[in-house]
């Protein structure tokens, strides 16, 4: 799919990312939090991440803690923002629209939005 | 206690006196290059204002030097990147540069510049903050080891910090510092499940570094 200025490209697992953040679209998560949301291999989400950064779809602000008393590393929150909740809706809506159009065209075709 | 729980209980001191060696090492020769790189700037300075071909042999040198700090701060950086690359590796990377783009001038010759001992002090200043923040790091990594320690060893912490290597400089920090994070949490899990991430991460860097080329001028910034 052709990637414009409104819609990030699709992949299978930028939909997977998007779904697991409308779950709930106020939730703040990190990155291996979201791939367990999204059923996706840890370490993987990253790419995704930063491209929906540049779309203006996702915040991302690092974790306020003293990483002493914590005894952990901060994190890397990532959070939909409201312009980003209504795109990514659409988005995936324009996906499954499209995607069900090939599949009425082609019907022995299988799979979804790529 | 069975056998194979001290032998494991062994594995694992022996790669943690690995690990505290090679962070022991780094910091030993961050120090000492950074403290030859002050040496070669002040010959550098003294060589301007009599041979500037031998100048530039001596920045050239300098930049070498530089360089060979930077990839004991690189170790640094992989180790404990959560707090130390956003603040050492600009005026390091940022004297290199300078250091290097100088002794390129020089060598071309030419009648001399006036900003010339600008430069010097340029170069002067960011090694100076260069080692301050060394000293700083050291003092909080002293701090810090026990309590927050990233839990991640050996290969693992390779692969991540390749990883990071491979994307923008600006980005390093804050990915560095994302990839520990996460790495960290691994831990809890198991060291096979950190390996797997860390290959992962280190196959989507490329990926992550395109994204991050044409996000540049949104992301750079926010550390």
């Amino acid at each position: 799919m052709r990637e414009s200025q409104e819609f990030p490209r699709l992949t299978a697992a930028t939909v997977a990312v998007l779904r697991a953040l409308l779950e709930e679209p106020t939730r703040e998560v990190y990155g291996l939090q979201l791939c367990a949301m999204a059923a996706l291999p840890t370490g993987t989400v990253h790419p995704i991440l930063a491209r929906l950064e540049k779309m203006e779809w996702l915040t991302s602000e690092w974790e306020q803690i003293d990483a002493r008393a914590e005894g952990r590393p901060r994190r890397r929150y990532y959070k939909l923002s409201e312009r980003g909740a209504t795109r990514a809706r659409a988005a995936i809506e324009r996906a499954e629209t499209q995607s069900a159009e090939l599949r009425a065209r082609h019907p022995g075709l299988a799979g979804g939005a790529a | 206690m069975s056998s194979r729980i001290a032998l494991a209980q062994l594995f694992v001191k022996v790669v943690k006196d690995e690990d505290e060696r090679t962070l022991n090492n780094a910091f030993g020769i961050a120090t000492q290059e950074l403290e030859r790189a002050f040496g070669e700037m002040e010959i550098v300075a003294r060589a301007l204002q009599s041979d500037r071909e031998l100048a530039s042999t001596y920045a050239r040198d300098l930049a070498d030097t530089l360089s060979g700090a930077m990839k004991s701060i690189d170790v640094l950086t992989a180790y404990f990147g959560v707090y130390s690359s956003g603040i050492l590796t600009p005026n390091i990377f940022s004297a290199f540069t300078r250091a290097e783009t100088f002794a390129e001038r020089l060598a071309r010759g030419g009648p001399p510049s006036r900003y010339e001992h600008e430069v010097v002090d340029a170069v002067r200043f960011s090694l100076e903050r260069g080692r301050l923040d060394l000293a700083s790091i050291s003092f909080r990594l002293t701090l810090a080891r026990d309590s927050t320690r990233p839990l991640v060893y050996g290969l693992t912490w390779r692969l991540a910090s390749l990883a990071a290597r491979l994307l923008p400089p600006s980005d390093r920090p804050r990915y560095a510092e994302e990839f520990q994070s996460e790495l960290h949490e691994l831990a809890q899990i198991s060291g096979r499940a950190q390996l797997t991430y860390a290959a992962r991460l280190l196959a989507r860097a490329i990926p992550l570094r395109h994204e991050l080329h044409r996000t540049a001028h949104k992301v750079a910034g926010e550390q």
